[in-house]
Formats: structure tokens, C-alpha cells, sequence
């Protein structure tokens, strides 16, 4: 159960999260990560970077 | 006078477990270390034409990548099979496979890197030029003409056959008989789970060139012989198996795996500490399975429910090699048990094990007599059905009567006791059987499915004699070593050759030992499965802990016991015989004056002083036993099953659960009522919802655990359980095997149920799993 490599970013506003999911096309949307971290694990899935809007306020 | 055996002493190794302080091989963590991920097969067959390592190996972090072909270079030998029964054709198995990939999850190449991340990127690297080829999956298709061969040199894809029992008295029982059933049934592929999954780390010493290897073994003594004769070839006396806490084997754990070799092969050849955990997926397509029996069998009877005849034949299912034990289990596990409960002198029992695309196919728990079992509980009861009998009275009628044991079957087996019309009176009046009947026979009136099982089993646990086991085509003895040392201050530590992965060793034998020297549990270590600490011994399978190594712990003890008398006998000045040893104080004294006693403490300091000994008599106190077993034991039950099915959706609901059980003599009831539950809910796990699936090109569509069902908590009532003991009259203990009755019964007592249920309908035999869709079906064709 070890997923691929992959970069993370933990953004603060949408805004920036937009910026960051245009500017990486394979990037998954992290939220809750139930469906997504295992698939990742499995290698079923390998995105290059993972946007958690987990800490986006408001 | 015991004060331990017989009580529901609390677990001694649960604070650890229920507070996360297990020692797993997995937790085991040393300097250096490097981490190994294995290639394996995508296919279920192939040829290999060709593999590519240079960008695996290019990999930042990966320190190397090896194949097939440089293990061999580098000495490796093959998995040898330790059964061979006569003709066998043992297929060749390397570690990793050179010329053909046979089943999906076959290992074709290893990468060794500082993480298990890297290992497992550079995985994805490694180029394999496949041919892909037919595969075979089924255990009796693949002996049919033009089937794809496995192995070139194995003709037929049979690599052994083996039958027993007597051929003649069957025929004529057949040609005489007044009615006859006959059934063709498939005992399902099972994949085992154990919680953990497999593990190994090993550590090379390149100074005292000493290996290492912790794995999660049953038995690490037998795999230290495997690795040293056969596969790593380091000698036995530089090399140490550990096998720390195990967390369940149910017999996937016997087996000498290749991950074994690998890494410790891999450890020296890079000098570090190596580390490889299995992947739950990697457990499903590598940890041997269970079951995968294609069989046709019939019974004969005389009118009034005699039964005169069985014969069975069966294909068993090895798969791709043969695994350790695997030729153990569809023979002198499984045929030898067709007598059942019953005086019946006409059985004639064949079989053919064959080879297919699939994961090899070994003992899992019950090995070999839960499919005996179902075949003649089955049976039976169909025949109970066509002559207009209760099941329970069909059963009565052809009971092995008290007075006959010991009693020799037509199959090898002599069983040693039993009393089996006590035994199925006790769970009847338990689960109040005839009002089981009537409730039943007014729940129809209604409409409604209700189906009632009934079903008696034996088992051959704790086997068995060594010259047997040998005569059977075992290239292992059966004994069981056990040492009991007594340390100056008094404290006991007690070495078994036998293993715990679940089965509580440190609590039983502590109670077993503790009674035997007069002591306190608390002064009582039980040490196992480490080849480094105790002597050779043969593990744990087959229900044989307590029943072998139980009773060569207190052999050992009732030594210990005899050279204190002789000490305090010594020092008291008196004869020896007319010493007594008190069991309950575990103080020696003269007979007649108690109150000039000598402690268990005293002697053993006396011992090791050794300032006033008996005349010619070695220090210390310190006794080893060696205990083979003059015969298997046989563990019967009478589990009572109540079921109700769905009319509209198939399902299946437990509504009552009886497990009557004889397993000797129990030294711990709270433990061995935890193996019936346990047994029972895996037992019933094949009956309603398990299988291990295949398709046609050998892949493996049940994989993980979203598509392989395991038996839940919510589908079981409370299980009901209670115990007719008779001792086993040749072991010093009394003991039988408790840890598979329930599985060995559980299964065939849902079926039966289930069956029963259905019988309004004319159903009269689904293949298991019993799962809603197939019950469903059977139902709206009938």
C-alpha cells in the first residue's frame, strides 16, 4: 500500500485553489481522501498533485 | 487437584495485544535497513520472453534489482514439497520464476531499495516481455485432453493420485444396495485472512556470518531446516528463524513461502537489513489457498437407513506448484475420514491432485476434513430425505457404538474413543431438537423456508505418530519438544517446539505446567518460535499444540518433579518413595510429617548450589522431553443449526446455533470456547459467503476484500456451546484438538440447513457459497 509519488498543496482561499488546479492538469481534489487515498494506494490512480481544499475558510 | 487446568483463566497475552505492544515481524525495525517489493505476474499463464531491469535499477533510491535468474546464479535452490506421496511428480519451484509465469501474483523479479516508496516505483519500471498463453483453472478440466500443461513435465497436469479404503466390500456394497444417493458437489476455493499479512525481515551478519530471518511463520524450526537443505543453503547452526507474534495462520502460515529465500538472499548479497510486507492484494494472489475440490461421490443403503458404502472420487485443485503440505491434505487428511461417525465397511475413497493456473492450494483451516466431512453430511442427509428418515435418526442408526472404540475403519484411521449417542443426545435436548421439528413443521404450514441441520463430525487432530506420518509420505516426524527450566531462584521457563499465532499457548500451557510443579502460573514463562531460544520442534497446525506439545511440556515437568523428590528425599533423609510431592503447594516433604517440608524454591536453589546432592547426581534442574504421539486424537461434535430463507430474496438468516463438542479434556474452557466461535464463523464463512473466484485466463477476480465476503459478526445469533468430554486415553493430558471442530462442522451444518429449508421446493443440493442469487435461482427453477 505505497502510492506514487506526488506533490501536495494545502491552499487558503479558492482563488488559489483554481490558480493551482489549472496549473497542474492531472491534479486530484483531496477532500474527505476515503475513495481517493486508496485507489492512490492500490496504484490504481497516480496523480501528480493533490489539492486538499480541506483548510479553505469560509 | 488442579488448580489451573479446568479454569477460565483469563488470557495471559491479551494486555499486550488489546493495548497495541505486539511485536509483529512488521514492527521489526533495524539500522540500515532496506525494503523489498516483488514483481509479480499479471497473468495467470505466460511465457517470459524477456526482462528489462536497466530503468528499474536507474531509479534514484533503488539499490538493486534482481530476477529468477540471478537467484539461481546465486545459489538458490528449489522449494522442495515435504509430503510425497508414491509417483509424485513434484513440479520445479524457484523462488522467482524463469521460464513461465503460472499463476497471477508468480514473482518474476525483486527490487530492493531505501523505502518501500522507491521499491515500489521502480516495480512499475521492470519491463517483462510476456507471451501469454492458455490458461487452466479448473481442478478436473485440467486433465482433460488439450488442456494447457503447467508444468512440460507433468503429463496430464496430474501430479499424483492416491486412494484408499477397501475397493471390493464398496462394490459389493453398490451391487447389494437397496437404495442408493449420489451426489457431484464442488467444495469452493477459499482464500485465508489472517489479519496480519505475511512478513519478513532478515539481517546478515557479514562478521560471524550468521543470518537472521524474523518471518511469520507456524513453524520456524521445519522452515530453518527447509532454508538450510534445501533453498538459502546457510547452514542450521548460522542460521536463526524468529517467528515473534504472529497474528493468525490458520494454516497459510505452515507453508515455506519464497519470500522467505528472498530476502534473506538479498540481505547478504547487499549486507544490509532487509524488510518485505506483504500487500493485503499480495496476500490473495501468493498466501496458499484453501479447498478446491471437484468431486462425485454415492452412498449405499439398506432400506431401513443402513448405510453400507461410500465412494468418493476427487479432483483436488494444487494449483500452480506443489506448496509444502499440499498433497497431505486431499489424501491422509481427507480421504481417511469417510467413515465419518459411522460403522461402515464398504468405503472406497480416490483422488487425483492436479495442477492448474491458480495460487497453490494447501492446509487451511480444517485441511482436508471439512471436506470429508461435507461429502458425508451431505450425504446422509440426502439419503435421510430419500428413504423418509430424520436426519438425526438416520445418524443414531449408524453411530460407531460406544463399546466398539478403539475402532479401526476401513480408512486407515483407528479411532480412540468417543461416545457419539451421548454426544448428539446432549446437543438435542440442548437445542430441544423435536420442538425444533414441530416449530419447523407449523413455519411451513406458512409458507415459510425453515431448515434445520444436524450434523456430526469427527476430526483427526494432533498427529500423529512419526513412523506413520513417514510410512504416509511425510518427510517430517510429528513429535513435539518441550523443556522445562527451573532457574536457581525457582522462576520456570518453558520452551515448546510448538508456535502461537492465536492460540493462547502462553495461558494454557503456563495453567498445564504450574499444576504439574505446584507453583504459581505467574512463575511460568512460555517461550516459543525462536529457533535461537528453543530446541527443534515441529510448530503448530493440524490442532496439535496441546495434544503434542502440551504433553511434552509435562513430560519435561513430571521430570523436574522427579529429580526435586530425589533432592528432598536427600536432604530430608529419607527414601524417595516415601516422599510426597504436594501439587497444590508444590512443596516435598516425608509422608506423615508435612510440617518439615521442603519448597519447589529451596530445591531448585539446592540444585544449582549443588552444595549437598544424592551421590552421583549432575546439578541444575533443568529436564527436556521428546513426545510422539502413539495415535492422532479425535475431537466429534454435534452442532444444531436453525436457518430461515428469504421466499423473496434468497437470504439466509443463523437463527440458532448449538456446538456440542468432545475435545478431551479442556484446560482452558473460556480459550476453547473462543476456537468453537471462531471455527464456526470461518466454517460458516464458506457455506454462505466465501469463494475465491477465477476466470478463464487464471485472473483472479477476488482480489481484496471488496470482492472476497468474510463472515460478520451481525450474521451469527449467540453461538451455543457446551462440551461431552471423553479423554483422549493416550495422551497424558486427556487433550484432543479444539481449534478446527468448528470450522470441520460449521460449514456442512448450514449447507445442511440450508437444504433443509429448501426441500419443500425440491431442491436438493446447491453448491457453496450459498448466496442470496444462487439459493434465489434454484428456488424459481424448481
Amino acid at each position: 500500500m505505497y502510492p506514487a509519488s506526488f506533490d501536495y498543496y494545502r491552499p487558503k482561499t479558492v482563488a488559489e485553489a483554481v490558480k493551482l488546479l489549472s496549473q497542474n492538469k492531472d491534479a486530484k481534489v483531496l477532500a474527505g481522501g476515503h475513495s481517493l487515498l486508496p485507489q492512490m494506494k492500490l496504484r490504481v490512480t497516480a496523480p501528480s498533485a493533490l489539492v486538499d481544499i480541506g483548510r479553505i475558510k469560509g | 487437584m488442579a488448580k489451573y487446568v479446568g479454569a477460565s483463566i483469563k488470557r495471559v497475552e491479551d494486555p499486550r495485544f488489546i493495548q497495541g505492544k505486539g511485536n509483529y515481524v512488521a514492527n521489526i525495525n533495524l539500522p540500515n535497513m532496506a525494503h523489498v517489493a516483488i514483481k509479480r505476474s499479471p497473468y495467470g499463464h505466460a511465457r517470459i520472453k524477456k526482462i528489462n531491469t536497466k530503468k528499474a535499477t536507474a531509479l534514484p533510491g533503488v539499490i538493486a534489482v534482481f530476477t529468477g535468474q540471478d537467484l539461481i546464479d546465486g545459489g538458490v535452490g528449489k522449494l522442495p514439497c515435504g509430503w510425497n506421496v508414491p509417483d509424485i511428480k513434484v513440479p520445479t519451484r524457484w523462488p522467482l520464476t524463469v521460464d513461465k509465469v503460472r499463476h497471477v501474483g508468480d514473482g518474476v523479479a525483486v527490487v530492493v531499495a531505501e523505502t518501500p516508496y522507491s521499491a515500489y516505483d521502480a516495480l512499475d519500471l521492470i519491463e517483462v516481455d510476456y507471451e501469454p498463453l492458455p490458461a487452466v483453472i479448473d481442478a478436473r478440466k485440467t486433465t482433460e485432453k488439450g488442456a494447457p500443461l503447467v508444468h512440460d513435465d507433468v503429463p496430464d497436469n496430474v501430479s499424483y493420485t492416491w486412494a484408499i479404503g477397501d475397493k471390493e466390500a464398496m462394490e459389493k456394497a453398490f451391487a447389494e444396495a437397496e437404495h442408493v444417493v449420489t451426489l457431484d458437489l464442488v467444495n469452493q476455493r477459499l482464500i485465508p485472512n489472517a489479519m496480519e499479512p505475511r512478513a519478513a525481515v532478515a539481517q546478515w551478519s557479514a562478521a560471524t556470518e550468521e543470518m537472521t530471518l524474523w518471518t511469520t511463520s507456524q513453524n520456524p524450526q521445519p522452515i530453518r531446516l527447509l532454508l538450510s537443505a534445501f533453498t538459502l543453503g546457510i547452514p542450521e547452526n548460522k542460521l536463526r528463524v524468529i517467528s515473534p507474534d504472529v497474528g493468525g495462520g490458520f494454516g497459510s502460515k505452515i507453508f515455506h513461502y519464497p519470500e522467505e529465500i528472498i530476502v534473506p538472499w538479498v540481505s547478504r548479497k547487499i549486507n544490509r537489513p532487509v524488510k518485505w510486507v506483504a500487500t493485503r492484494t499480495e496476500s490473495y494472489m501468493t498466501d496458499s489457498h484453501g479447498r478446491d475440490h471437484v468431486t462425485k461421490s454415492r452412498m449405499a443403503l439398506k432400506k431401513d437407513g443402513t448405510i453400507t458404502g461410500i465412494h468418493v472420487q476427487t479432483w483436488a485443485n494444487q494449483g500452480a506448484y506443489l506448496s509444502t503440505f499440499a498433497p497431505l491434505i486431499p489424501t491422509a487428511l481427507y480421504l481417511t475420514l469417510l467413515s465419518g461417525l459411522y460403522k461402515v465397511k464398504g468405503i472406497w475413497g480416490e483422488m487425483w491432485g492436479t495442477l492448474t493456473n491458480t495460487v497453490p492450494v494447501d492446509a487451511y483451516r480444517g485441511a482436508g476434513r471439512p471436506e470429508a466431512t461435507y461429502v458425508v453430511e451431505r450425504l446422509v442427509d440426502l439419503a435421510a430425505r430419500d428413504l423418509g428418515m430424520d436426519p438425526a435418526d438416520i445418524r443414531h442408526k449408524n453411530f460407531i457404538p460406544k463399546e466398539e472404540f478403539p475402532y479401526q475403519t476401513p480408512v486407515a484411521f483407528m479411532y480412540d474413543s468417543g461416545d457419539y449417542d451421548a454426544l448428539f443426545h446432549k446437543a438435542m435436548t440442548m437445542a430441544d431438537y423435536s420442538a425444533l421439528r414441530r416449530k419447523q413443521a407449523e413455519a411451513r404450514k406458512q409458507g415459510r423456508l425453515v431448515g434445520i441441520g444436524i450434523v456430526g463430525s469427527i476430526e483427526s487432530s494432533g498427529p500423529a505418530p512419526s513412523k506413520v506420518a513417514g510410512a504416509l509420505g511425510s518427510a517430517v516426524g510429528f513429535w513435539e519438544s518441550g523443556v522445562i527450566r527451573v532457574h536457581p531462584s525457582g522462576k520456570v521457563t518453558a520452551l515448546t517446539g510448538s508456535h502461537a499465532h492465536g492460540q493462547s499457548h502462553e495461558t494454557t500451557f503456563a495453567q498445564v505446567i504450574a499444576d504439574e510443579l505446584g507453583i504459581s502460573m505467574d512463575d511460568v514463562e512460555i517461550v516459543h518460535g525462536d529457533t535461537g531460544r528453543v530446541p527443534f520442534g515441529m510448530g503448530t497446525y493440524g490442532s496439535r499444540s496441546a495434544a503434542v506439545g502440551g504433553s511434552a511440556l509435562v513430560n519435561a515437568a513430571k521430570r523436574v518433579r522427579q529429580k526435586a523428590m530425589k533432592i528432598a528425599a536427600h536432604q530430608l533423609e529419607a527414601a524417595e518413595e516415601d516422599m510426597v510431592y504436594d501439587q497444590e503447594s508444590g512443596k516435598i516433604y516425608v509422608h506423615g510429617s508435612p510440617g518439615k517440608a521442603k519448597s519447589f524454591g529451596e530445591v531448585a536453589l539446592a540444585a544449582y548450589t549443588a552444595h549437598n546432592l544424592p551421590e552421583g547426581m549432575e546439578p541444575g534442574l533443568e529436564e527436556s522431553a521428546w513426545y510422539d504421539p502413539a495415535n492422532f486424537t479425535f475431537p466429534n461434535t454435534c452442532h444444531i443449526v436453525q436457518v430461515e430463507v428469504d421466499r423473496d430474496t434468497g437470504e439466509v438468516t443463523i437463527q440458532r446455533y448449538v456446538a456440542v463438542d468432545d475435545m478431551g479434556k479442556v484446560i482452558n474452557p473460556m480459550i476453547v470456547e473462543g476456537q468453537v466461535v471462531g471455527g464456526v464463523a470461518q466454517g460458516v464463512g464458506q457455506a454462505l459467503w466465501e469463494h475465491g473466484i477465477y476466470d478463464e485466463n487464471g485472473q483472479l477476480l477476488t482480489g481484496t476484500l471488496m470482492e472476497y465476503a468474510m463472515p460478520r459478526a451481525e450474521a451469527f445469533p449467540m453461538i451455543e456451546t457446551a462440551r461431552n468430554e471423553t479423554p483422549s486415553p493416550h495422551n497424558p493430558l486427556g487433550v484432543k484438538g479444539a481449534g478446527e471442530m468448528g470450522t470441520i462442522t460449521g460449514t456442512v451444518a448450514v449447507a445442511n440447513a440450508v437444504m433443509d429449508a429448501l426441500a419443500p421446493l425440491g431442491v436438493r443440493h446447491i453448491d457453496m457459497p450459498l448466496t442470496p442469487e444462487k439459493i434465489w435461482r434454484a428456488m424459481h427453477k424448481s
